[in-house]
């Protein structure tokens, strides 16, 4: 675990020493750019501002100390402050940021579970059936579909060129302040069908081919069989005996699932506009603003980290048999 | 092992492969994905002759070349005149003023002056053969579209310029001279009486020539080597089925040690195929850098600048960076939306757009150009996907772009199958320590939101194809590794592995040649998702505006030239093949997986 965690960091810390070009130079450089500075001020003010935008994030150290300054502040669950915006913490925005992301991804993995195990089970209680190809093959479909290709497909069908069913920008209207608590709800509601549908559709075709294999194993295991011989009801074999057996792998899926939602909304969130973590990942590494991209990346390997911790402790609780190993 | 030639025996035991391989023949999914898979290669292998500006036949007359050459040839050798006169002192002065150069250019500009310096003339000779080579270009252009007396002239230029050559390094002054006079006489020659006629016109004699049609196959003149190379193994592989079994059956006599002995020098003659073909290719076809293009043959036959008798275009008549500014963002031909009248509007729009809404003023129309070659104006073939917005034909664009993104499918699974391999087999037989920091280091990988992480690299190292497939590489093999390190573990005490320790093998060979042949299984399982993957996150990437930049576009570079909802096309179709592609490779590793665990089959 510690030793993960460190190697994590690590690597975060390395991989940034790759960027190009000299963030000093082009945060000072933006800062003359937007104003803040007179124009005529000239060229010994564009210096002092870059040796104090170097002093300032301590871009002069050597790297081991850089690394371990950065280390003590995550310790502390400091982020630093944005490089284009000194006044603004990191470690705020991320959290308003993840008010966002965290209840979407929520959302749209409890639907992806109530979707996907009525689907899996259906299928492998019918194995073989006509239903049961047709929805492995739409759900084999489904899993093949790129998922910003998903979501453009469904602002081309549902936004304003297509049917003109959903807002496609953003997660508020224009004027959402002037509504109602009902009408913001409806309001935030309404633009987030689309975002969960495209994140959903994955889940959904994940799990359910999980649940359905899952399923058929234990359809073959000797308890269902002894269930069957001593004449109870196929119903009552199924969601008693076999459904709560085969539920376990799928369950405990849910620890891994949760990270790789939050990680991989960066492109999601750039599509739809919403506000969220990968967006303001992925607009960090535009500009360059490295503490912002060293803060989402190290923040969702350690939440995939304790996922997988989560993972081990959930599927210990739900099988008692794994304590007696 | 029992000699199978001599004594039949009971029947053969199959190995491992053909256990696999006899699994994999009865499924349709695979052989049906499979089969697609390799048409959808062929697609992006032989793009030149599917898709190309240029015709695959051309027979007949270019006017444009011709004049063109006629009336190079005698500045050409005048030039040559007054290089061979200068003799070593012009050599000499024109290496100083390059060398000279160099130190006012800028570090761009001193790299492609540092390529001009590999193949620059490093003597007299080679200084005047640059000039000599440009001349013989012409000589070829204007000597396939003359009649044999007229040839006679050029022939003679052509002994004149290769004398003064010799003259001037032998330094004779008065051969010199000869010969300047000699190709003076046969270039005012060229000037004066091998004027071009005019088509159907009469030749007015002394003055102008009729130009004859030659025979010619661009197409095939365009290719590079490596495309030749690429084509060939790409008919190797995909006759395989055919000849395979032919080989297996006839030639080995369906023994399966002997075929299975015969696995090897197959996997080479395959190989071997690709370069004999290319050389094969430029032994007859030559390499064609000596085509002298001065607008495309499609544009000068619609210019009128070109004749042709006998002329056969590819199925989709365009080039894949050929523009018309006249149908940009047109949608596809075969939607009433995109019909348009003779002027160049939509119908759709009745008169609306023949006014100027702001200033009532009627727009004069843009008539759409239609090339030689092109279907008319609104046939349903014209543009079946639609235009971008430079009036490129998208489903062209497709085709070429099919390369892309189907090679970095391939080459960052390769780089990511070797890395994992390594990795893993290392991890995996040498234990204790080794593996237990080595699957730190997997569990750190495995940790990462992978595709940031490849976003952040490619964003740092700047978008290429290159920088693309080694950032997919280096952080997608920790999957490869697991299961490599997870067979070794398992094989590692087999006695097959035992035995080869106790005998003294080098662990790198009982690695390399008799644990990981029996590791591969679930590799290539892994292997096929990971061609999958590597498609959709090269696709992702460009979406997110850090895909390639080439001439030639990817499937999602193609994909985000338009963000605008009313060109649905644009959007549509390449995601269309991206999907396709995944899900016939998705296809084919399910049915690998099945094929190698049983235990899954029934499921």
């Amino acid at each position: 675990m510690v030793p993960t965690m460190i190697g994590i960091t690590l690597l975060v810390f390395l991989v940034m020493q790759l960027a190009p070009g000299d963030p000093a130079a082009l945060a000072s450089a933006g800062d003359m750019s937007s104003g803040s500075a007179p124009a005529s001020a000239g060229q010994s003010d564009t210096q002092s501002a870059y040796d104090k935008f170097r002093e300032r994030f301590h871009l002069d150290d050597p790297l081991h100390v850089q690394y371990f300054a950065w280390l003590g502040n995550l310790a502390t669950l400091d982020f630093g402050v944005e490089f284009h915006d000194p006044s603004q913490s990191v470690s705020e925005e991320l959290l308003r940021r993840l008010r966002i992301t965290v209840p979407l991804a929520l959302l749209s993995s409890l639907l992806s579970y109530l979707i996907a195990i009525p689907l899996g089970v259906f299928s492998a209680v019918r194995r073989g059936s006509l239903a049961d190809k047709l929805s492995t093959a739409f759900v084999f479909l489904l899993y093949s579909l790129p998922t910003f290709w998903v979501g453009l497909m469904l602002i081309l069908a549902f936004g304003a060129t297509g049917f003109d069913w959903f807002p496609v920008i953003g997660l508020q209207g224009k004027d959402a302040a002037d509504f109602s608590a009902w009408g913001k709800f409806v309001d935030i509601a309404w633009h987030c069908v689309l975002p969960i549908a495209t994140m959903t559709y994955g889940g959904v075709a994940y799990l359910s081919r999980q649940m359905r294999a899952g399923m058929l194993e234990t359809l073959r295991q000797d308890y269902v069989r002894t269930a069957t011989a001593k004449g109870l009801s196929k119903r009552a074999v199924i969601y008693k005996h076999a459904l709560r057996n085969s539920l376990i792998p799928v369950i405990t899926i849910f620890a891994s699932l949760l990270p790789i939602l939050v990680g991989g909304s960066v492109l999601i969130e750039s599509i739809f506009n919403i506000p969220g973590m990968g967006l303001y990942a992925f607009e960090g590494l535009l500009v360059r603003d490295y503490p912002v991209v060293m803060a989402t990346v190290t923040f969702s390997a350690v939440m995939t980290l304790l996922g997988f911790l989560l993972s081990d402790v959930l599927y210990a609780l739900v099988d008692p048999r794994i304590k007696h190993d | 092992m029992t000699d199978a030639r001599t004594n039949p025996g009971p029947p053969e035991s199959k190995d491992y492969w053909d256990l696999v391989f006899g699994q994999l023949r009865r499924r349709t999914s695979y052989k049906l994905g499979l089969g697609l898979l390799t048409l959808l290669y062929g697609v992006a292998v032989f793009a030149p002759f599917l898709a190309n500006d240029l015709p695959l036949v051309f027979e007949g007359t270019r006017y444009d070349q011709y004049r063109s050459a006629q009336r190079l040839v005698p500045l050409i050798s005048n030039d040559l005149i007054s290089k061979a006169r200068q003799g070593e002192l012009g050599f000499s002065e024109w290496r100083a003023a390059e060398d000279a150069k160099r130190s006012t250019l800028s570090d761009g500009e001193l790299e492609a002056w540092l390529d001009r310096q590999a193949d620059a003339p490093q003597d007299l000779r080679g200084w005047l053969g640059v000039d000599r080579r440009s001349l013989e270009l012409r000589l070829v252009t204007m000597r396939r579209q003359l009649a044999i007396e007229h040839v006679a002239t050029l022939d003679t230029l052509a002994e004149a310029a290769d004398a003064l050559v010799n003259a001037a390094v032998s330094a004779d002054s008065a051969a010199l001279e000869a010969q300047a006079a000699a190709l003076q006489v046969s270039a005012d020659a060229v000037r004066s009486s091998l004027r071009a006629a005019k088509y159907g016109a009469e030749p007015e004699a002394g003055r102008s020539v009729p130009l004859q049609a030659y025979r010619s196959h661009p197409v095939l003149e365009s290719l590079g080597l490596l495309e030749v190379a690429f084509m060939a193994l790409w008919c190797v592989l995909a006759s395989l089925p055919l000849w395979g079994r032919f080989v297996d059956k006839l030639w080995l006599g369906g023994s399966r040690s002997r075929i299975r002995a015969a696995r090897r020098p197959k996997l080479i003659a395959v190989l071997l195929v690709p370069p004999i073909a290319a050389a094969l290719f430029a032994a007859v076809v030559g390499v064609s850098d000596t085509e002298l293009e001065t607008t495309t043959l499609k544009q000068a036959l619609s210019d009128g600048k070109a004749e042709a008798v006998e002329l056969l275009f590819p199925p989709l008549a365009y080039g894949m960076p050929e523009q018309n500014q006249t149908e940009t963002f047109r949608p596809p031909t075969w939607t009433r939306a995109a019909e348009k009248d003779a002027e160049g509007y939509y119908t759709t729009e009745g008169g609306s757009a023949r006014v100027d809404p702001a200033t009532g003023i009627p727009v004069r129309g843009n008539p759409v150009i239609v090339r030689e070659g092109e279907a008319e104006l609104n046939a349903g073939t014209r543009h079946m996907l639609g235009t971008d917005s430079l009036g490129r034909d998208m489903l062209t664009r497709m085709v070429w772009g099919a390369r892309i993104s189907l090679s970095v499918g391939l080459v960052s699974t390769v780089l990511l199958v070797l890395i994992g391999i390594l990795i893993g087999s290392i991890a995996g037989y040498f234990g204790g320590w080794v593996d237990s920091v080595l699957s730190r280091v997997i569990e750190i990988f495995q940790c990462f939101p992978v595709f940031f992480l490849i976003l952040i690299v490619v964003s740092f190292l700047g978008p290429s194809i290159l920088n693309i497939m080694l950032a997919i590489g280096l952080f997608r093999w920790t999957g490869v590794a697991r299961l490599v390190r997870g067979e070794f573990i398992r094989l590692r005490n087999q006695e097959f592995v035992v035995a080869s320790e106790a005998l003294g093998v080098p662990s790198r060979r009982t690695i390399f040649r008799q644990m990981l042949p029996n590791a591969m299984g679930p590799v290539l399982v892994a292997a096929t998702f990971a061609v999958a993957s590597g498609i959709l996150t090269e696709s992702a990437l460009s979406f997110l505006g850090f895909g390639v930049q080439l001439p030639v576009p990817s499937w999602g570079s193609l994909l985000v030239e338009s963000r605008n909802p009313e060109y649905w096309w644009i959007q549509v179709f390449p995601g269309v093949a991206i999907f396709v592609t995944v899900m016939l490779y998705n296809l084919v590793g399910e049915a690998v997986r099945d094929a190698l665990d049983p235990r899954l089959k029934e499921a």
